[in-house]
């Protein structure tokens, strides 16, 4: 964590965050230890009285003094106590919630990733491929075509000078009709793009060759304009061609609010929501970031930008990657797919994840959770009506200009509330390329640095307490240096009580002054001492907290790659080239399948292997040929993933089921297996086969349980602490600590975790091996696309 | 009777307070082998030195129980130290009352002091049985238990009896 020690000094005004019982304490506090030190001069004046003896005066007044300073120590002590608390407790706070905010922008930024790989695929569909191939050519056809019909318009012209009796026009109503068209010709994309424009056009055209027909010598131009219009006729199919592809992966993603292909020169020539089309298609869109982005990248990475869509009513994260033609090694861009999410509803769920909620469920107020972009614009908030996607974020620049892989926090007024704001950005290493986002949660200052004062969740004694690995250092020698103050205490008073009982009636009058010293004193360091413990469980329940953040982080991200690999299938199942495969089963058509499927692969290699099936179980082709084992070449149709795929509807979900060693798909470690029916075009029939990938979910597992152990103020995991996935049978499928937990064996964990019920988190107290752990388990929610995976996430980390 | 008390292991014991010069949190001791476990070594204190007697290693050679190694090291952290008069410097109180020190000031290693408890003679009951010492002079039933009268100049006798003993 990059904390400075300008965060820490910014919490020297703790006192605006104390909480009214501890006021009240600490005034008391030093009230009755200010009150002690006028007794001490009492004691000092009644040894003069009781005694003529020097030694025995003095030995009172040196009683007194110590007293004095004692008191002076203690009252010192419970302001430094004070101070430390709240200084701790802003600094775990402010490590905890970074947490927080960096756990945010790695689920996005995976998220971005994933939408980025599916949109470079989108990009590659061959019809929009086609399409922008062809319409690419015809545009510069018809630059040609048009200075062609102008020399034969012109011709037709000259060839009216006389008028004639068939068509009663004169060549000045012909110029006219001509001079109409041609004043449309440098309107290219339009009339290619724009359906109205086009029409108005084609009128004028047909009009004018219904004119000429009837004229003579004038078939070629006549012909000439019947090629001009069945060449932008061409035109509405491929775009309608291109406009359906569109509108079969916004219906698979509906938050998508729209997508785009521009051609070249950023004319946007297929949209996918039909109600925007007449107004979006032929509109230019070069000047957009993004298309310039995509368009001019040497690859074929995605690019990302955020402003209005394409309705202009909303704040939407924009998406692109360039669309080249597959066939040429090196090819020019074609055009650009451009995709309008609408992010805001997407995130929304996330932004209001990890905050606490009113009795209501809703977001405790003051708390915002928004994410800025790398100008300090905002790209999405928990709170759209507070703080405004698309405006300048109003925070200190300290925030708004971190370098990958930091966090900052710092105390700020947002919104007019005293608040403290933590902010963080990823390491960039799962970033989109352009993202550079960076993750902001805000929280009311009191409600962090004032913590409800309840015990802790988790029983453990003081002597406990004060060896967990948890509690500060500091705090453990304030507790020990407090130990010595009471004894201290106790030694001065029974001496004191000691020295007035020897003098016998003498020194009765010393007894009130060494009861109230033992009063004051054991009532101060008893006091501290439970501040101490508040401290302390506070601290254990802010831990508690972190685990049980990071015990959900990871199912979070789990269940998010599940999900995201579930609607990838939906749309690959309804590729044409998969249903002819499974309706002609040439070798020509396996062979088109096989390419299909291995192009698919190499743009998501997280997946072992795709095999389309068809409706008996058997293999058709498959991406990986050369990873099938002969166990796994067999008949599927009994499989239970195969079966439910089969029975499910055209609009059912994915089928998702965990696979054991072997069973399918060319690998020897356990997978899931993603399965979903292939029908025809209509949908209404019976399945034609299934398409099933292969989720080697061990290669994202590790990545993600390494990014959930939980880390010391230095950024490193900390010692001996560990995180894990078990399936529903309490079977460690992944582990940090594979000798601690090792895979495919059932740990032992207490009840209460192993039986959490989905989407809850759990957390408390383990030993394990004569080792104290505290301890968070997460499960999967029961959302649609997670099927039948019901795992859970456990990170664990030492007490004592 | 003013007592004051103090624990060792679970136990709490008790002396006549007037026999008490100061109570100390930890003083430096030098070890040396006196031939029982219960003379702990000599320390130097009020400009004169005092034998340590390790109340620990009494009290588990009378209770039965095998004497557990002291943990207290030559710091004794987390110890206090009773500071015990020698006889000609106790007060006029205490030899009104008939109290007995011995020759030479002795400083007593407990593990934590009790406290001041004014307590009745007549209150006092037997030794238990399993206490085979004739220093402790009884046991008064206090809120916590009970608690084990000890008389400090038996308690010496007892130990310079021993050593005798063993040197000759």
């Amino acid at each position: 964590m990059n904390q400075t020690v300008a965060e820490l000094a910014g919490l020297d005004n703790y006192r605006n965050f104390m909480t009214e019982s501890h006021r009240r304490f600490h005034d008391r506090i030093v009230a009755d230890l200010n009150g002690i030190l006028p007794i001490c001069n009492q004691g000092k004046c009644t040894a003069a009285d009781i005694s003529t003896n020097i030694t025995e005066q003095q030995q009172i007044t040196d009683l007194m003094q110590k007293v004095e300073h004692l008191c002076v120590h203690l009252s010192e002590s419970v302001t430094d106590l004070f101070a430390q608390y709240y200084r701790e407790r802003g600094r775990f706070c402010g490590a905890t919630y970074c947490t927080t905010s960096l756990i945010k922008i790695n689920l996005v930024d995976r998220t971005l990733q994933d939408r980025a790989t599916d949109i470079r695929w989108w990009a590659k569909e061959p019809a929009l491929v086609l399409g922008t191939m062809e319409l690419e050519k015809i545009s510069r056809q018809l630059k040609t075509d048009f200075t062609e019909l102008s020399a034969y318009m012109e011709a037709s012209v000259a060839s009216f000078r006389v008028p004639t009796l068939a068509t009663g026009w004169t060549s000045v109503d012909l110029s006219q009709a001509t001079q109409a068209i041609e004043k449309l010709f440098p309107r290219k994309r339009e009339l290619m793009f724009n359906t109205q424009v086009r029409e108005q056009f084609s009128r004028e055209l047909k009009s004018l060759a219904d004119f000429l027909s009837k004229g003579e010598g004038q078939e070629a131009t006549v012909k000439y304009i019947g090629k001009v219009l069945k060449k932008l006729s061409s035109c509405e199919t491929y775009i309608l061609a291109c406009c359906e592809q569109l509108e079969t992966i916004a219906k698979t993603y509906p938050t998508l609010d729209d997508l785009v292909v521009t051609d070249s020169e950023g004319f946007v020539i297929a949209n996918a929501r039909v109600e925007r089309r007449s107004r979006v298609l032929g509109t230019n869109v070069s000047g957009e970031t993004w298309f310039a982005k995509a368009f001019r990248s040497a690859s074929s990475q995605s690019h990302i930008d955020h402003r209005g869509g394409t309705a202009g009513d909303s704040h939407l994260v924009i998406f692109a990657a360039p669309i080249r033609n597959p066939e040429e090694r090196v090819a020019s861009g074609l055009g650009v797919l451009g995709v309008y999410c609408d992010f805001q509803a997407e995130v929304q769920s996330l932004l209001e994840d990890y905050m606490p909620r009113d009795p209501d469920g809703r977001v405790r107020d003051g708390w915002f959770s928004f994410f800025t972009d790398e100008r300090g614009f905002v790209v999405c908030s928990s709170d759209p009506n507070m703080v405004w996607p698309g405006t300048l974020c109003d925070l200190p620049r300290n925030h708004r200009g971190l370098n990958p892989g930091t966090s900052y926090w710092s105390h700020a007024v947002f919104k007019g509330q005293e608040s403290l704001v933590f902010s963080a950005r990823s390491d960039g290493k799962q970033s989109l390329s352009g993202s550079g986002w960076i993750s902001h949660l805000v929280a009311p200052a009191a409600e962090i640095l004032q913590p409800e004062k309840k015990d802790s969740r988790l029983q453990i004694s003081q002597r406990h307490l004060m060896r967990s690995k948890l509690v500060p250092e500091i705090n453990k020698s304030t507790y020990l240096s407090l130990q010595d103050d009471r004894q201290a205490i106790k030694l001065i008073s029974l001496n004191g009580i000691l020295f007035a009982s020897q003098l016998g009636k003498r020194g009765a009058a010393l007894a009130p002054v060494f009861d109230k010293i033992t009063v004051t004193g054991d009532s101060a360091t008893s006091r501290m001492e439970s501040m101490l413990h508040e401290m302390a469980s506070s601290e254990i329940e802010l831990n508690l907290h972190s685990l049980e953040t990071l015990s959900k982080q990871a199912v979070d991200l789990m269940s998010q790659k599940v999900q995201e690999r579930a609607h990838a299938l939906r749309l690959w199942a309804q590729t044409a080239d998969f249903r002819n495969a499974l309706l002609d089963q040439s070798p020509e058509k396996v062979e088109v399948c096989g390419r299909l499927l291995k192009m698919i692969n190499d743009d998501y290699p997280i997946y072992q292997n795709i095999i389309l099936y068809n409706s008996g179980g058997d293999i058709v082709s498959c991406s990986r040929p050369a990873r099938l084992l002969e166990s796994e070449s067999r008949c599927v149709a009994d499989t239970s993933w195969f079966r439910a795929a089969l029975r499910g509807g055209a609009e059912d979900a994915v089928q998702i089921h965990e696979l054991r060693h072997h069973e399918v798909g060319g690998g020897n470690r356990p997978g899931l297996v993603f399965a979903r029916a292939i029908y025809n075009s209509t949908g209404n029939e019976q399945p034609t086969g299934v398409l099933a990938c292969v989720f080697g979910w061990y290669n994202e597992s590790s990545g993600i349980l390494q990014s959930c152990l939980p880390q010391s103020s230095n950024g490193r995991a900390i010692a001996s602490s560990l995180a894990f996935f078990t399936n529903a049978e309490g079977e460690v499928l992944d582990s940090t600590s594979p000798t601690v937990t090792p895979a495919g064996k059932v740990f032992g964990l207490p009840e209460e975790h192993l039986a959490v019920q989905p989407g809850k988190t759990v957390a408390g107290i383990f030993t394990h091996q004569d080792i104290s752990y505290i301890l968070a388990s997460s499960k999967m929610g029961s959302r649609r696309g997670l099927g039948r995976v019901s795992w859970t996430a456990h990170v664990m980390r030492p007490l004592i | 009777m003013r007592l004051i008390t103090y624990w060792v292991g679970e136990q709490t014991y008790g002396l006549p307070l007037l026999l008490v010069g100061e109570f100390y949190s930890s003083v430096q001791a030098t070890r040396f082998d006196a031939g029982d476990s219960r003379i702990y070594g000599i320390t130097h204190i009020r400009g004169g030195s005092a034998v340590v007697l390790d109340m620990r290693s009494v009290s588990g050679r009378t209770n039965g129980t095998v004497s557990q190694p002291n943990n207290h090291g030559n710091s004794f952290a987390g110890c206090d130290m009773v500071y015990i008069h020698s006889q000609d410097h106790l007060c006029e109180e205490a030899r009104s009352q008939g109290l007995r020190a011995f020759d030479e000031p002795t400083v007593l290693v407990v593990d934590r002091l009790a406290g001041i408890r004014d307590v009745d003679r007549n209150d006092m009951h037997r030794t238990p049985a399993h206490l085979d010492a004739d220093f402790y002079e009884g046991v008064f039933e206090i809120d916590c238990g009970d608690l084990i009268f000890l008389n400090y100049a038996k308690l010496v006798q007892s130990i310079l009896t021993d050593v005798r003993e063993l040197n000759k």
